[in-house]
């Protein structure tokens, strides 16, 4: 058995003639000897009838200071994706052919518990691959899944790309040929984003980390969780526009035989970056140990941070713009003591490091006239975190990049020469990043696409 | 000796590389392995002028030299880098002749602590500098992706720190083979 599962998004089947896009797809399919399984999501985008912010708004509606349950507003969600499930099984009945729609639960899609963001655990595929050998088209409604006793979980973001990924691998074993097809609105997956860069071209061939990486680092095309399952299983997918015939972008394991090369350039975050300097006759211990405190602050606050860095002198790293309020809040005039569990016969007992961000603060300023009066027992360190506002940071996604020498240098050189200042870079096996004024992000993000030859086809 | 501690273990860590539990379907957010790269170097330049400019031209000698680095961090007067071992002399002859005050520190592993869904976290790395500092193990340098985060310690540090990595996020034996 041939296997397809073809997954449309919401605006793919936003409207009627949409739909009958969406609809054309699927009966070619099957014309060309596909068993095709659909996966539907929510009919349109925010304030559309059916998406799934109208739907949460319904709940909010009724009073908006009583958050409704996870359970229930799972329950809501999943709605708009059987609406939208049913109403494409019936354009494809009516185009004549036979179909079946299932919720993501009829489809033995098993979850966790975790409400709103569940995690599959199982798929028994059995019904589906019964009701594909009697012919007919089975649609399921994405982003959604069941859990034992029954309730409905969604699946969080990109739900409905990370069910046509794990259905594939789920039909996997019951396919002589196997293929999960991703429409959108977009003809595959893209160097850079078109808006911003008009000479950007659609990838052929990409691999699972790659596009990962892409999506991990703002590209928007496949969920990187639906990208992460298909590699884990091995399914190949392809990433297609539903309102044209482009063949899109086949996202496999390899699609250049190992070949080290350039892939994309992605921009994303809107961060602020913080550094923290240490005086500089502090021991390294002490770095260490107020690095540990400030990162178990944010723990505490659920802030997650990156571009971490590091010195024998400071440590700094970014943070999503909507924290550094509360940030302030925390860090402005926060006393650390360091050391001051060691005995010792004289003076100083011990050390203190008073926290200040930005221009000083509040805290900072009470704390400090607090503490002078403690100066003869205790040495105190002055941090004074420097804020750096309105970055974001944008990559450059490659292959092999162990086996591609100075694309660091480029990248910098790059930036440097056309005026864009550069506050920290983070690689990793398959992305250089470096964190810029969002100002420069189009600049760069153009900049670094011509330098890296991405609008060649190569 | 373990693969864990091998020296010669040079793991190239793929996504695809890391596959969830038997009987799991998708992997978990969170810690899930722990990967060790011995004979690395850590190289800290820090100038007294024109840092910016400086730091291009020392990366353009590397990259002429065909020298891999990795780690890049940009620090306020300089920049300091992770490079493979056996280019710490070339690195260290290359940059004898550039402006800059140049340290190298040889013997180095490079700590990846492998996790899921890492920028929807938050504490990760909380927990990873904690359980460092609780064994006293120098962290010369972090840096993180989206699946990981780095740590620079010395490599004779290296099996202590994965054990105190280990215990901090309840691993398995799998997580570290």
């Amino acid at each position: 058995m041939k296997i397809l599962v073809q997954k449309f998004g919401g605006t793919s089947v936003a409207t009627e003639e949409a739909r009958q896009k969406a609809a054309s797809k699927v009966i070619r399919a099957v014309q060309a000897g596909w068993h095709v399984v659909v996966v539907v999501s929510a009919i349109g985008r925010a304030g559309a009838p059916y998406a799934t912010d109208t739907l949460i708004q319904t709940l909010k509606d009724v009073d908006a200071a009583v958050p409704p349950a996870p359970r229930e507003l799972d329950m809501m969600m999943a709605c708009g994706e059987i609406i939208s499930t049913v109403v494409l099984a019936h354009t494809l009945r009516v185009a004549g052919l036979d179909t079946i729609a299932l919720t993501g639960l009829q489809a033995g899609i098993l979850t966790n518990y975790q409400f709103g963001n569940a995690r599959i655990l199982s798929i028994d595929p059995r019904y589906i691959v019964e009701m594909l050998g009697q012919g007919k088209v089975v649609l399921v409604a994405g982003f959604q899944g069941g859990t034992e006793r029954g309730a409905i979980t969604t699946l969080g973001r990109g739900g409905s790309d990370t069910t046509a990924a794990a259905l594939g691998a789920a039909l996997k074993p019951h396919a002589q040929q196997i293929e999960v097809e991703i429409y959108t609105d977009v003809n595959g997956v893209k160097t850079a984003d078109p808006r911003h860069v008009p000479a950007a071209r659609t990838l052929v061939q990409a691999t699972y980390d790659e596009v990962a990486e892409m999506a991990h680092q703002g590209a928007k095309v496949v969920h990187p969780r639906a990208a992460e399952i298909a590699g884990i299983h091995g399914v190949p997918l392809r990433v297609r526009n539903t309102f044209d015939e482009e063949l899109g972008t086949l996202i496999t394991a390899d699609s250049s035989a190992g070949q080290a090369r350039f892939t994309g350039v992605t921009h994303t975050g809107k961060l602020v970056y913080l550094r923290f300097p240490l005086p500089l006759d502090s021991p390294e211990a002490d770095r260490a140990r107020v690095e540990v405190e400030v990162y178990r602050l944010l723990e505490r606050e659920k802030i997650a941070v990156h571009l971490t860095s590091a010195s024998d002198a400071d440590f700094a790293f970014a943070v999503e713009r909507t924290h550094l309020p509360r940030l302030k809040e925390l860090l402005d005039g926060l006393v650390l003591p360091v050391q001051l569990g060691v005995v010792r016969r004289q003076p100083p007992f011990g050390t203190i490091y008073l926290l200040g961000i930005g221009p000083k603060g509040k805290g900072f300023t009470a704390q400090k006239g607090l503490l002078e009066g403690a100066r003869a027992y205790i040495a105190l360190g002055h941090v004074q975190a420097e804020v750096i506002e309105n970055c974001t940071m944008v990559s450059v996604i490659a292959s092999g990049l162990e086996d591609i020498p100075g694309v660091v240098f480029r990248t910098l050189g790059t930036l440097d020469a056309i005026g864009v200042p550069v506050y920290q870079m983070a690689d990793s096996r398959h992305s250089i990043s470096a964190l810029i004024p969002e100002a420069d992000a189009q600049k760069a993000t153009r900049a670094l696409h011509e330098e890296f030859g991405l609008g060649w086809e190569k | 000796m373990s693969a864990l501690t091998d020296p010669q273990n040079q793991n190239k860590l793929t996504l695809t590389g890391f596959l969830p539990p038997p009987g799991s379907f998708e992997r978990e957010p969170g810690v899930t392995a722990i990967r060790v790269e011995h004979h690395m170097a850590l190289v800290s330049v820090r100038f007294s002028e024109d840092t910016t400019q400086n730091r291009l031209r020392l990366l353009q000698v590397l990259a002429e030299a065909r020298v891999p680095v990795n780690q890049v961090k940009l620090l306020p007067e300089g920049l300091c880098f992770v490079i493979s071992e056996n280019h710490a002399s070339m690195c260290r002859s290359l940059l004898s002749q550039e402006k800059g005050e140049v340290s190298v520190l040889e013997n180095m592993a490079l700590i990846n602590t492998i996790a899921g869904a890492m920028r929807d976290l938050s504490g990760v790395i909380a927990q990873i500098c904690e359980a460092l500092l609780g064994a006293r193990i120098p962290n010369r340098q972090v840096g993180d992706a989206y699946d990981a985060v780095l740590c620079l310690v010395p490599s004779d540090d290296a099996p202590r720190a994965v054990a105190a990595l280990r215990e901090q996020f309840q691993l398995s034996d799998e997580a570290l083979s």
